[in-house]
């Protein structure tokens, strides 16, 4: 009896514990299915290591691994996860609010099932995969009313109604779920670009790299390379993106070219290196044309612009360095040029002014001041030669005879600080008439230039170099009066007005002009009345008080003056300075006004267009008496 | 009996152990039911809040204690605390309250082994306030935190708040002794609290950042894990993973579409250091003020080390790539920017991208202090690009199809001022507005003050030019000089519209041509209007208006809108031209000249003539046939009329033409002809005529009068011949359209025995119908055989060499005075005359088929008798032969039919 009473009591016991954990347990459900959407998965999407996303909003499963503090796309392909869209969504999820929410049970009650809010075939399932399992969200169909979706909850016990808007704008992270970067090596730390090109006459590799901020053709030839150009295009492989994934993966590697590739693209960075497969063209891109592409470490198949690619198929010629004879012209301490027998150097002073020295065979050595101006634009031009062509790589003797590359039109030689020197040699066969073909010495490469106007400004006449300002009055020179003289005796003297100030304003680009004289070009280092010489025209007299500290002395200067012989044409000389020359643009100008005037019609003044009067009518006829 | 006793001492305890157990069970079936009454009636177990109150405030941690309005125990040993407060001894208010705090203890330690807070709100003590109002700083406050190995480390599942617009969630997973590492000063120590909210009191950048955002949530992670890529030493540091989004941030004139940030901090010892790139990402960047710029999908990264310099508002060492990047309505796609500090005050640029046309790259140095700099933008870009738009609009388009190269050496004063830049661009095989080239070329230097091009230059086969432009900002004004050697009229998909206007299609070009030259032309700007100009052009082997022209010359000046071709002077094979042109143009819409002016003389055929000159005139030359050149003068103004009424009646036309060589007017053969034509409005006169034709000389006055309402023009001369050839006027007379130049050309004798005529016209009418002509004229012919007449028939010209010869009565003169109306001649009469005969005619001639119908009467000795008989009027009424010499002819010209008068066939009726 008390053994009994004892057992029964053990039994009420062990009863009454285990309705206590029924009730306890009971109580926790309640708890947790009185928490928030939010507050349910916080845990689980804080923790997650596995994302995994399927339904009819995206073609294929995904699923994205987590790896360190970045994630990777392990399903339908493997490719890099865009860690901001990753974030995004599971930050979405962080913040899911619902608006109402009801139990499965009672939509069971009310005879209704799951596929009656589309979690059968759902637009969206999230699974999250975490240390204590896998959480799924399901996501149904729209409301009836309302902008809103039904959510399975994770325990499937739930139906949450939450606003659309916050599940579309998580569809939308979906898109940009895949980084569309295809090279992750930073650009500017980007060493080499090597390139192999496959064309209809083999394979070409073209290989570049970078040697202390200069980048060289290491292949096919040992070039230089546009380092701009080279850089810019690194920039923009860099830069390139996939257009769209190719996630069939039925897909043919042989018609996607991709078994064999046209080009392959190499990146070097710091001890990392990248290559991208190039194949055949999309069939089906719709507006710009995309090649199939993959990296040679990823088996994934995407598609990119073809524009960036395109560029790439004539990159030995389009990269290579166009600048072939590249100095700083403000470092020049020499110029020489040379034709056969024929020398001139320009020869940079201390004083920083230059000189002209001149060796003519038969001739005594000439030395004359050089215009400053005129040799550093023909530095600048110099300087500034590019290639139009290349012409060879590596020429033989024969092909050098045949360009006269051996017997040159011009050798042009500098001499830079430090003893060093640049060469160029100019030539071009006896029946060409438009190229003009340059080598420097030291390389082997020919290249095409411009013939024209750098011979002429290679010019081998000493006087083509000599100093342009003929006369600058003192500033305490006082021009009295201008006048111009025409040689023609039946047109009258014109005497400029510098009396007024109205008549000094119009002379005044004129007296400036007298006061600085320079000539545009030297014509003839003597000067001759005669108008067999020149067509003189005219004569400009100007009369000067020179300072002298006895209250001035009064000169005369004569320029000798021809009509404009064209817009920038116009011929002076100088009987004082024995010369002969060009003017200036200025000077044309400046003498214009006082030279020439426009034959003005009427209408063109606002004046009437009165027509010459038309002679009396024949009369009419009438019998002869 | 021990064993007894034994027995019953063991007896005696069993039962009291069963009792004891029975009592025990009880107790614990009693303690059960308590439980399964609470849990059934509450769903917990209920604590006395008074008590539980007192017994924590009692049981303080530093000063700390919580407080409930609830207390819910559960089995597992979680206490939930409702209306939880937590409290600091000094402070009257709580520092922190939540709606439910869950507390989990170990059974063994009894230390605390989780702690769950829902809807907490941090407040902010009235004592560490600034404005001593009690604030709450951070509210729906979530926590979920772990105590492990006894509290050695801490596990924080979730924690959530919300500071104003930002969710803040965070996780954290660390030994507790791990927080030491991030400890702070020893004030913080004293006084956490205020450390803690001096940090808010200080949070009106923050306030503000965060009003400016929309939607922002800033992620956090505390770990001691150091991430792979920090340069921090693992267990040197607390790790603080950093993310941050918003939706958007707008900041005045500045928004950022959905911006991104995430980067990692290492918390050592108060202080932060970035332990991992900053990298940060946004859809989009726009800046509206001044020059407006956007940014798509901007993306970079700031290196840790260069946090520092961040911090201390230095500017970092980083990359950052932005999809586009428009600025100045300019945009550069794929760019890459890298900053490099290379002095205090000093950073080097670095950027790549694509833009303006190509490829660029661009490397400079910028001081950060006042932002001067300078630096080399090259590539391949295209400077067009470069300009604004409207700027760009104005200027043909470039297209760069061929390798291009563009350097820009850029310099900038203080704060982006006084830009200079020195551009050199070389372009192989460009496009400019369709037109290709084979290169080009240019040197520019640009400054605040003037913006000069020196020199562009392109070559295009045999072409090339060098042009020089100078636009000066202050003045406003630009000069432009260009000389080479090109075929103007290639180049009119960009040139000026006054180039145009002259190099128009009127002037083509073949293989062989060639025209040089050199221009000035000076303006004003922003317009770019044209003061002056000037040129001077060379050419050969080209066409004006299909004419040919070997070789010539000429000077284009202009001012404003008038425009002159002057000492125009061009030669070839058959002709050549001198002169001068002139253009009148007006500020209007209307892309013709208002008025074209002539001066212009010449040698050259009647068929080029025609071409050059405008087709209403060059209808005027129509009737004209030569095929030599005659020498002209033209002196004419043609204007615009219909555009400019008041150039109404104004235009002229003056031509003196001297044909020194046969030609033709309206198949008129003519051996000379000289005129000067004077056209205006409705009329054109012919003075001056001089001309020959049939070997005699011809002179005289013609007009042409327009009529209106679409009549015919009208027709009006006065025109003399002399002295022609009578068989050659018969011969024009005759086959009036088949005479040939030759024939006219040829000279004969005129004597009296061939035929001399003399005739004057003065007549008028349509010129469409000669036929209508009516006016009066006079002629003469003296022919000494014009005619015979043969008294005794066929017997008189037998003895014509006979003593009888006086039987054929010679006729050597014809004249008369006629009138030609409705078609017809009428004579008045004519008159022929020999030395004995007088014969006169009356009638008329049909002038459209020269059908005669004359009454003629011949007085056979009229003449004898008039010289030698006194009564001659009373013999010429009684001689009957008089009457009986009396015929009818009819029949044309060439086929006379005569009948006597007295003919019985006349009677007849």
């Amino acid at each position: 009896m008390r053994i009994r009473f004892t057992l029964l009591l053990i039994l009420l016991n062990a009863f009454a514990f285990g309705l206590i954990l029924f009730l306890d347990q009971r109580g926790k459900e309640a708890d947790r299915n009185a928490l928030k959407l939010a507050e349910n998965i916080r845990d689980e999407v804080a923790g997650a290591q596995q994302i995994q996303l399927s339904g009819r909003a995206i073609n294929l499963p995904h699923a994205l691994n987590r790896a360190g503090e970045n994630w990777q796309i392990t399903q339908p392909f493997e490719w890099p996860a865009n860690y901001f869209s990753v974030n995004r969504i599971l930050n979405q999820l962080q913040f899911i609010e619902e608006d109402t929410s009801f139990s499965v049970s009672a939509l069971r009650e009310n005879g209704q099932t799951l596929a009656d809010y589309g979690f059968d075939k759902p637009l969206l399932k999230i699974s999250l995969l975490h240390e204590a399992g896998t959480r799924s969200l399901t996501i149904g169909t729209p409301t009836e009313i309302g902008n809103k979706l039904y959510l399975l909850g994770p325990e499937q016990a739930t139906v949450y109604v939450v606003n659309r808007s916050s599940i579309d704008s998580l569809l939308m992270d979906l898109e940009t779920l895949r980084a569309r970067d295809i090279f992750n090596l930073p650009v500017f730390e980007i060493n080499t670009l090597a390139l192999e090109i496959k064309s209809s006459i083999g394979s070409q590799k073209v290989r570049l790299s970078k040697d202390e901020n200069r980048w060289k053709f290491e292949a096919p030839i040992a070039a230089n390379a546009d380092p701009a150009l080279v850089e810019s295009t690194i920039n923009s492989l860099s830069s390139l993106q996939v257009v769209r994934f190719v996630e069939d993966n039925s897909s043919d590697p042989v018609a996607q070219g991709l078994n064999d590739p046209f080009i392959r693209i190499s990146l070097f960075g710091n001890k990392r290196e990248q290559t991208l497969l190039v194949g055949n063209p999309d069939p089906s891109a719709q507006g710009e044309a995309t090649y199939f592409a993959r990296l040679e470490a990823l088996p994934t198949v995407f598609t990119i612009p073809a524009r960036t690619i395109d560029t790439l198929r004539q990159a030995q010629q389009d990269l290579r360095k166009r600048d072939f004879f590249e100095f700083d012209p403000r470092e020049v301490d020499s110029l020489v040029i040379r034709k056969n027998e024929n020398e001139l150097r320009l020869q940079k002073l201390e004083t920083g002014n230059w000189q002209v020295i001149a060796k003519i065979p038969n001739r005594n050595i000439q030395t004359h001041r050089a215009d400053a101006a005129h040799v550093n634009t023909l530095l600048r031009d110099l300087s500034q030669l590019r290639a139009l062509d290349f012409i060879m790589d590596n020429p033989s003797a024969a092909d050098l005879g045949q360009l006269h590359l051996n017997n040159p039109q011009r050798t042009i030689e500098l001499t830079l600080p430090e003893g060093k020197s640049h060469r160029l040699n100019l030539a071009y066969p006896r029946d060409e008439e438009e190229k003009l073909f340059a080598q420097n010495p030291k390389n082997p490469f020919v290249y095409e230039v411009q013939r024209e106007p750098l011979l002429t400004q290679l010019s081998l006449e000493p006087m083509d170099y000599y100093e342009r300002t003929l006369e600058t009055l003192p500033e305490a020179a006082v021009i009295q009066s201008l006048r111009i003289e025409s040689r023609n005796p039946d047109i009258p003297v014109r005497t400029i007005d510098l009396d007024s100030e109205s008549g000094r304003a119009n002379a005044a680009e004129l007296l400036d002009c007298i006061r600085n004289f320079s000539v545009h070009a030297y014509l003839n280092n003597t000067y001759n009345d005669s108008r067999e010489s020149e067509p003189w025209e005219y004569d400009l007299i100007a009369t000067l008080l020179l300072p002298d500290g006895n209250g001035g002395r009064e000169t005369t200067q004569r320029y000798a003056l021809t009509q404009r012989l064209g817009a920038t044409r116009q011929i002076g000389g100088s009987p004082a300075h024995d010369c002969t020359f060009e003017l200036t643009q200025k000077m044309i100008e400046a003498l214009q006004p006082f030279l020439q005037t426009l034959s003005l019609p009427p209408e063109a003044k606002g004046e009437p267009a009165i027509p010459p009067s038309m002679p009396e009518p024949v009369p009419l006829p009438e019998p002869k008496l | 009996m021990l064993d007894m006793s034994l027995k019953k001492i063991i007896a005696q305890s069993t039962r009291t152990g069963v009792l004891l157990s029975k009592i025990l069970l009880l107790a614990v079936l009693g303690l059960q039911g308590l439980l399964i009454y609470c849990l059934v009636a509450f769903g917990h177990i209920p604590l006395p809040s008074v008590t539980a109150n007192e017994w924590l405030r009692e049981h303080s941690i530093k000063d700390y204690y919580l407080q409930g309005q609830s207390y819910q125990l559960e089995l597992n040993g979680t206490l939930h605390v409702y209306d939880a407060r937590l409290h600091r001894k000094d402070l009257a208010s709580p520092l922190l309250q939540a709606k439910r705090l869950d507390l989990q203890f170990s059974p063994r330690s009894k230390a605390l082994k989780q702690l769950a807070l829902y809807q907490g709100t941090l407040i902010q003590p009235a004592r560490y306030a600034p404005d001593g109002q009690r604030h709450e700083v951070l509210g729906g406050i979530g926590l979920d935190l772990a105590l492990q190995s006894d509290g050695a480390s801490l596990d924080i599942k979730a924690f959530t708040a919300q500071y104003g617009p930002l969710h803040v969630l965070g996780s954290a997973s660390l030994d507790l002794a791990d927080l030491q590492i991030a400890k702070t000063d020893t004030r913080t120590a004293e006084d956490p609290l205020e450390s803690l909210f001096e940090k808010f009191n200080n949070r009106t950048e923050l306030d503000a950042f965060l009003q400016a955002t929309k939607a922002p949530l800033l992620s956090l992670r505390l770990s001691k894990e150091a991430p792979l890529s920090a340069n921090t030493h693992p267990n040197q540091a607390l790790n603080l993973a950093v993310f941050f989004e918003a939706q958007s941030l707008t900041h005045h004139d500045l928004e950022i579409e959905a911006i991104q940030i995430h980067t990692a901090v290492n918390l050592q010892a108060g202080s932060i250091s970035l332990a991992e790139a900053l990298h940060f990402e946004a859809s989009s960047l726009v800046y509206e003020q001044g020059h407006p710029f956007y940014i798509k999908n901007p993306k970079g990264s700031i290196l840790t080390k260069e946090a520092l310099a961040l911090a201390n508002s230095q500017w970092p060492n980083c990359s950052i790539h932005a999809e586009q990047i428009r600025a100045f309505e300019k945009s550069v796609h794929t760019a890459t920017l890298q900053l490099s500090r290379v002095a205090p005050q000093s950073v080097k640029l670095k950027a790549l991208g694509n833009g303006f046309g190509g490829p660029l790259a661009f490397e400079g140095f910028l001081n950060t202090e006042n932002y001067s700099g300078f630096g080399m933008l090259q590539g391949a870009l295209n400077p067009q690009n470069m300009l604004s738009d409207e700027v760009a609009e104005k200027l043909p388009q470039l297209l760069l199809s061929g390798p291009a190269h563009c350097r820009v050496q850029l310099e900038w004063g203080s704060q982006f001022e006084e830009p200079e830049a020195r551009a050199f661009a070389h372009f192989i095989r460009p496009q400019l507005n369709g037109v290709n080239f084979e290169s080009l070329s240019l040197n520019a230097h640009f400054n605040s003050e003037r913006l000069e091009v020196n020199p562009l230059r392109f070559k295009r086969g045999e072409q090339s030019l060098e042009l020089y432009f100078l636009q000066n900002f202050k003045s406003q004004s630009y000069g432009l000089s260009t000389k080479g050697r090109l075929i103007p009229n290639q180049y009119n998909p960009f040139m000026p519209r006054w180039w145009k206007a002259i190099f128009n299609e009127d002037i083509t070009f073949n293989e062989a041509s060639w025209v040089e030259g050199d221009c000035v032309v000076y303006g004003d700007t922003p317009k770019f209007t044209t003061n002056f100009y000037y040129g001077q052009f060379k050419g050969g082997n080209l066409a004006y208006r299909e004419v040919p022209v070997g070789s010539g010359h000429l000077t284009l000046r202009g001012r404003n809108r008038y425009t002159e071709i002057h000492k125009l002077d061009t030669i070839s094979d058959s002709h050549w031209i001198k002169g001068d042109i002139h253009f009148t143009s007006y500020p209007d819409e209307i892309p013709a000249s208002a008025g074209i002016r002539y001066d212009l003389e010449g040698k050259l055929p009647l068929v080029e003539l025609r071409k050059l000159l405008p087709p209403e005139t060059a209808k005027n030359l129509d009737p004209f046939e030569t095929t030599q050149a005659p020498t002209l003068r033209l002196q004419a103004a043609q204007f615009r009329e219909k555009d400019y009424p008041q150039f109404e009646g104004l235009s002229y036309l003056q031509l003196d033409v001297e044909a020194e060589e046969p030609l033709a007017f309206n198949d008129l053969p003519l051996q000379y002809l000289r005129f000067k034509l004077h056209a205006r409005d409705k009329r054109l006169s012919l003075r001056g005529l001089d001309f020959g034709i049939a070997g005699g000389i011809g002179t005289g006055a013609i007009d042409k009068f327009e009529m209106p309402y679409g009549a015919a023009p009208w027709l009006r001369f006065d025109l003399q011949v002399d002295n022609a050839d009578y068989a050659r006027t018969r011969k024009i007379i005759k086959s009036f359209k088949k005479d040939t130049l030759e024939d006219a050309a040829s000279e004969s004798p005129k004597t009296n025995e061939e035929g001399v005529i003399h005739l004057a016209v003065h007549s008028e009418g349509p010129l469409d119908d000669l036929d209508k002509l009516s006016g009066f004229g006079r002629f003469t012919l003296d022919h000494d055989n014009l005619a015979t007449v043969q008294l005794l028939g066929p017997f008189s010209m037998i003895l014509e060499q006979t003593p009888l010869g006086f039987t054929s009565l010679k006729l050597n003169q014809m004249n008369s005075d006629f009138a030609v109306e409705d078609g017809f001649m009428k004579f008045s009469p004519l008159s022929i005359t020999g030395p004995q005969t007088s014969i006169e005619a009356n009638g008329t001639l049909q002038l459209s088929d020269q059908a005669l119908d004359l009454i003629v009467g011949i007085n056979l000795i009229g003449n004898l008798s008039k010289k030698i008989n006194p009564l001659k009027p009373i013999t010429d009424i009684l001689n009957p032969l008089n009457y009986l010499m009396q015929f009818r002819i009819t029949g044309t010209l060439e086929d006379q039919k005569i009948r006597s008068l007295y003919d019985p066939r006349n009677l007849a009726p």
